[in-house]
């Protein structure tokens, strides 16, 4: 009778877990399908095209984003007020613990996604995800000198894209940029969001999907 | 062995329908039970072990191999392989009752099913890593395990899990107060499981006792972190020394918990007492950071309590709760002395290094200045090393006369690092505490020597 029990009880957490395993899908499924589309903009491709090249998984190099500080965050001003009392104005605070920030996101002329407004908790509108800021930015480093800033900002960097490839497709990739100079290279991630949640569907570099080649 | 099982089985209802008489059946019976238990030996075990992983490698390196040629729907299917062919041996297990070693790898084959199905429709469907949300289902799922199959392995797993949840909890702002106490009371669960078979001898048990007492060295550490985050975000800060000191107490107060535990059982060797071993390493850990001079300030929990409750995003009762969670710890090493005290066996020293903590706690609380602190803390703590030296002269046990010596070396070593001292001095100091070392084993072994 216990070993019965200790069936049932067996088989009911192997369910859960199955049950978790469907979830995981149908969220997925999903997101893909209702969510929002956002395209984020690639920095530098080389020619193997990844900074990441681990097997069959790539992780591309997203600019970061920006915003504005406008609304306060907590542990954004205890650095701010520790490092007011320095002597030189224009030093950007690179925090020790990054806070986690959720970032609202819309559109820009050309269609690339930018910063919309951030807050510390979860905003009403779907298309958000939570991002770590790294930066408080009071000034930029241009033509050899740094330039203040006339609003300071919050540098995001976007959550780490894995995206799954097959060789053949690999191979593919790396032969289509090599045919490409390095300096012409221009892409985006294709993503979609739902509810914090953000999944990758694409790679588009000049125009043509990385992932339909 | 089915026919031997099947037997077993219908003995009593031959004896009841008169086949068997009593003295018949209980032979017959203790025979068949000595035939299962007698098992395959260690060689034919070896074997199928050997061959079954050898099977599992191929099968992955053959899906491997022609994974790119699946469709997304087929490799999900695939995904969920691991986890079905888990369940049918864990219900084989179960129904067949094998034994302790079969039990264990049926627990730990569930867990990585779960584990790889998860790992792998993320992977399949480029969904983003979440691992909060990752850790807390492995744990859920984990947790009844370990109670199904009876298993140490599992129950290691998911205390190991607890540990890393807790120690994410403090780094990362949106692991929050739910989580630490979700980890404390999984925690709890395990830490009752572990020591409500502490009698039970065997080398899983002991394992599985010094892996939780050192785990719940971890969550001593990084629990307090993480309530100390939840309730006042801004004062957690690694650039604030007073917080080190505050999850140092909290490490003295769970060493002191250990120290005093162990000393009820005593029954040395080392390994069977995990408790002492932990609450030593905690203690020597707790010392070195309290012997620091950035790491103490007195009066820390009162200036701390007011700017908590200056601060405008969090409010007064935040400033309750932290000073609540000081006495509650408080509380737990004074129950603990009192029943360390009514125990048979007393480690005194451990008993006495356990007052480093109301010392240090009250320190904490008052204005006192770090001189005195310690003045203090090192009298305490060199008293215990000369009581644990003394049961080990008294007692004839070499653990407990080195565990004395090394406090010495330890603390000896540790304030010559913060004082900085000349090299001739540092010199002179190794060169005693080698003899110190030497000239009190050889003394007890003299003497045991001589007893004999």
């Amino acid at each position: 009778m216990k070993d019965k029990l200790r069936a049932f009880v067996f088989a009911c957490v192997v369910a859960v877990g199955a049950f978790a395993g469907m979830y995981m899908i149908w969220d997925a499924d999903d997101i893909v399908k209702n969510g929002r589309e956002f395209r984020f903009k690639l920095e530098k491709i080389d020619k193997v095209g990844y900074r990441n090249y681990n097997g069959r998984c790539y992780i591309p190099n997203i600019v970061p984003l920006y915003a504005p500080y406008t609304r306060k965050i907590s542990l954004v001003e205890k650095y701010i007020k520790k490092n007011t009392a320095k002597k030189e104005p224009l030093e950007n605070l690179f925090f020790s613990i990054n806070p986690n920030v959720y970032v609202a996101f819309a559109h820009d002329s050309e269609g690339f996604a930018v910063v919309k407004s951030y807050s510390s908790k979860p905003p009403k509108d779907g298309a958000y995800t939570a991002m770590k800021a790294n930066c408080y930015e009071t000034a930029v480093f241009e033509g050899g000198k740094w330039v203040k800033l006339e609003q300071p900002r919050l540098r995001f960097n976007m959550p780490s894209f894995k995206m799954t490839v097959s060789e053949k497709q690999l191979e593919k990739i790396d032969k289509y940029l090599k045919s490409i100079n390095s300096e012409d290279r221009k892409g985006y991630v294709m993503a979609k969001i739902k509810d914090g949640k953000i999944i990758p569907v694409d790679i588009v570099v000049n125009q043509k999907s990385l992932l339909g080649l | 062995m089915l026919f031997e099982r099947e037997l077993l089985k219908r003995i009593p209802r031959y004896e009841a329908d008169g086949l068997l008489d009593s003295a018949s059946a209980a032979r017959l019976a203790a025979h068949l039970s000595a035939v299962q238990n007698r098992g395959t030996s260690v060689f034919f075990n070896a074997i199928y072990f050997a061959g079954a992983v050898l099977l599992i490698v191929s099968a992955c390196l053959f899906v491997n191999n022609v994974w790119d040629d699946l469709s997304v729907g087929a490799r999900l299917g695939l995904a969920f392989a691991p986890l079905a062919l888990s369940f049918l041996f864990g219900v084989c297990v179960l129904f067949f009752k094998f034994g302790a070693l079969v039990r264990e790898i049926a627990a730990l084959a569930a867990i990585v099913s779960f584990g790889t199905l998860f790992c792998l429709v993320a992977n399949i469907l480029n969904v983003a890593d979440n691992f909060h949300n990752y850790s807390i289902l492995m744990i859920c799922l984990s947790l009844p395990l370990v109670f199904v199959f009876d298993s140490r392995g599992a129950a290691m797993v998911v205390a190991f899990w607890c540990s890393i949840v807790a120690g994410f909890g403090y780094g990362d702002n949106l692991w929050g107060m739910g989580d630490a106490l979700f980890a404390v009371a999984v925690f709890a669960v395990v830490f009752v499981y572990t020591f409500k078979n502490w009698r039970s001898a065997g080398v899983p048990n002991a394992i599985l006792g010094l892996v939780v007492c050192g785990v719940l060295a971890s969550l001593s550490y990084s629990i307090p972190k993480m309530f100390v985050r939840g309730f006042c975000p801004l004062l957690a800060q690694p650039d604030l020394p007073n917080l080190y000191a505050f999850y140092s107490c909290a490490m003295f107060g769970a060493a002191a918990a250990m120290l005093s535990r162990a000393s009820r059982w005593g029954g040395l060797p080392l390994w069977k007492v995990p408790q002492l071993y932990v609450g030593l390493v905690l203690m020597f850990g707790a010392m070195t950071a309290l012997n620091r001079l950035v790491c103490f300030d007195g009066g820390v929990f009162s200036v701390s309590a007011e700017r908590i409750a200056k601060l405008h995003s969090v409010s007064i009762p935040a400033a309750v709760a932290l000073d609540f969670v000081l006495a509650a710890v408080c509380f737990v090493w004074l129950l603990s002395l009192v029943r360390a005290l009514c125990g048979r066996e007393k480690i005194w020293g451990a008993l006495i290094a356990g007052l480093m903590f109301p010392l240090y706690f009250a320190a904490s609380f008052g204005r006192g200045g770090y001189f005195i602190f310690v003045v203090l803390s090192n009298a305490v703590f060199f008293a215990a090393a000369a009581a644990f030296a003394f049961s080990g002269i008294r007692r004839r046990s070499f653990i407990l006369l080195n565990i004395g010596v090394w406090m010495i070396v330890w603390q000896g070593f540790v304030r010559l690092i913060a004082m900085d001292s000349a090299i001739i001095f540092r010199a002179a100091f190794f060169g005693v505490c080698g003899l110190l070392l030497i000239g009190a084993n050889y003394f007890l072994k003299r003497r045991l020597d001589n007893e004999r």
